[in-house]
């Protein structure tokens, strides 16, 4: 059978042509081809999906040896679990006989896997235990790990707790893939001694647009809160005056605030900006023993400064208006789904802990008031990528007066980044896309 | 556990549960919000895994968790503002109310469980949610009010949006 054909127009120069890229001139055009043609979501799919790093789970998701949770990689179903000699590994979820999936629930724990078609088991760590009639049916000896055992995920690492994997082994090293981001996700592990876990209570949604206008949003969309999230900015205000109300953390405005916006290379971006009303975040009651512990600039960068992280492809850590891992992965090229996990210092004390999911379930999730107003919006842009007339957004913002390399704030913290600029700054999302370009024309440039 | 009363407490008690549903139905939205006390507990749960629960929503995480009706009103005044773009247009919605149970009754307080479908329809398409409610109604000045919804939602993935008219 004949490979499927890679449609012709979509060779290395050819997706370099969707972008007409002149920073410099405060120019940057991309042609929203990529938020509607299927023929690139199957080039994600491969090149960066199951081609590069990607965001998998929280290790907290699987405490026990034994516990697993399943997922999917791009295309492909996955088990991750913990083995039950402790160590974390990923699997392809398809029996190796006739590619039955194992394990059919979202989580559990199990010490081994059997297929419930044939009868095939095997242990935690993927060698084949038992494969019905074995000595009957095929000659000996079998090779229970390379010949019948499961399929490992070839590369399976973990950054203070926070679970990557990729689907191909021709990837850089983890610290490699994640350059300036690491440091942004020890600001966060950071705050607890005992270290973060996921809580109790996940949900997922979906919205009828391409996966990117997700990433791009979290990943450096400073200019849309004052608009896209008026209502919430109005319900924060009407609560104000309210006595007993958990408050929200203020985000109105943001640009009149100290603040910025990173590119970490590799696709990776940040928003930053000094809340005004840093009190009211669950974490703030431990900023003296955090200055004692990390000093001051790093104390109040984690207790007070609002910080969106984006790890392409599908990873958003926000420790803002809440703290949560938001993941999400294509379903079609104009279908996408997003998981929430509220996540919380291991031990928190109960009034934080409250205060914390109020905050959490307010704005995030389907069911919070921020979630479904950018789920509007990127439906409404997907609507409105398919104006052909009008083939391009312009995505310029702040691009022509950049700051390349490191800046002295994100030196102050121990950050590296490759280029930066104002609140709004839509070299974010031109470094998504830059990093796009790699991973899908590899070997160019 | 079912308990029995006469049919014009069960009226006024159903009454509650099914001027709920239609007051969102037909928008009636000042009626809708009146039917909550003050320290009302709005509860909707958020799941962890197939059939495990989040129980504690002062531990775990809920999709919906609000304790005062004040906390209604902000959901309510955002998705009646025309500042949400989720909410621009409202869904028209559909609520079929069904199998209530009452669990216990006192002279002032009694709980009910209801079973329910909501179909919504918005730009064209219908999306439906299920689930079940567990009630709390207290009488206050001689009129029956909801002190207390847990629900439970069969189909916790949010389609775009997943607010009060949902359920």
């Amino acid at each position: 059978m004949n490979a499927p054909q890679q449609p012709p127009g979509w060779q290395r120069e050819g997706l370099a042509t969707l972008f007409d890229r002149r920073p410099d001139e405060g120019i940057y055009r991309v042609d929203r081809s990529v938020y509607t043609d299927p023929a690139i979501l199957e080039l994600e799919m491969e090149h960066i999906f199951e081609g590069s790093w990607i965001y998998a789970a929280h290790e907290s998701q699987i405490p026990e040896k034994g516990d697993f949770i399943t997922l999917t990689m791009g295309r492909q179903p996955v088990i991750i679990n913990r083995g039950m000699s402790g160590k974390i590994n990923g699997f392809i979820n398809a029996c190796p006989h006739r590619g039955a999936r194992l394990c059919r629930t979202e989580l559990g724990n199990r010490k081994n896997f059997a297929c419930t078609y044939h009868g095939w088991t095997f242990d935690s760590s993927g060698e084949a235990l038992w494969v019905q009639r074995e000595e009957d049916g095929y000659p000996q000896p079998l090779d229970h790990i390379n010949g019948v055992g499961l399929t490992r995920v070839p590369r399976v690492e973990s950054y203070r707790g926070f679970i990557f994997a990729s689907l191909s082994d021709q990837v850089p090293t983890l610290a490699d893939h994640l350059l300036g981001a690491a440091p942004y996700i020890d600001m966060l592990v950071d705050q607890a001694p005992e270290g973060f876990e996921v809580l109790k209570g996940y949900s997922s949604s979906i919205y009828h647009g391409n996966w990117k206008l997700m990433l791009e949003n979290g990943g450096g969309d400073g200019l849309h809160p004052d608009y896209a999230h008026a209502s919430l900015l109005g319900v924060a205000n009407r609560k104000l005056e309210r006595a007993g109300a958990v408050q929200t953390m203020q985000i109105d405005k943001m640009h009149e605030k100290r603040g910025g916006q990173w590119a970490f290379g590799n696709g990776h971006s940040g928003i930053w900006f000094n809340f005004p009303n840093p009190e009211n975040r669950p974490i703030y009651k431990r900023l003296p023993e955090l200055t004692e512990i990390h000093g001051e600039t790093k104390a109040t960068w984690m207790t007070s400064v609002f910080r969106n992280l984006s790890v392409y492809p599908n990873l958003h850590l926000l420790d803002q208006m809440a703290t949560l891992i938001r993941t999400f992965r294509p379903l079609s090229v104009d279908r996408t789904e997003i998981t929430f996990y509220c996540i919380a210092p291991v031990n928190e004390p109960r009034n934080e802990r409250i205060q914390r999911l109020r905050q959490f379930e307010e704005f995030f999730a389907g069911s919070g008031m921020g979630t479904p107003d950018d789920n509007a919006e990127f439906e409404e842009c997907q609507k409105g990528a398919e104006g052909r007339n009008l083939a391009t957004s312009y995505i310029g913002f702040g691009l022509h007066n950049r700051h390349e390399g490191t800046d002295e704030v994100a030196r102050s913290v121990g950050i590296e980044l490759a280029h930066s600029g104002i609140i709004g700054y839509e070299g974010c999302t031109m470094t998504q896309y830059d990093r796009w370009l790699e991973l899908l024309t590899p070997g160019e440039g | 556990m079912a308990v029995e009363t006469d049919f014009s407490t069960w009226q006024a008690l159903t009454g509650v549960l099914n001027e709920e549903a239609a007051a969102l139905d037909e928008q009636r939205w000042d009626d809708w919000v009146e039917l909550f006390t003050d320290d009302c507990v709005y509860w909707v749960q958020a799941w962890q895994g197939e059939h495990e629960l989040a129980n504690d929503p002062e531990r775990d995480v809920s999709l919906i968790y609000m304790d005062s009706k004040a906390m209604i009103e902000d959901r309510l005044w955002r998705f009646t503002s025309g500042t949400a773009p989720a909410a621009i247009p409202l869904p028209r919605t559909s609520h079929l109310v069904g199998t209530v149970t009452l669990q216990a009754l006192s002279d002032n307080e009694a709980q009910l469980r209801s079973h329910w479908q909501v179909a919504a329809y918005r730009f064209k398409e219908l999306t439906q949610t299920a689930g079940r409610s567990d009630y709390t109604l207290r009488r206050e000045s001689g009129r029956w009010r909801i002190a207390r919804r847990r629900s439970i939602l069969i189909n916790d993935l949010a389609q775009t949006a997943l607010d009060l008219y949902h359920l």
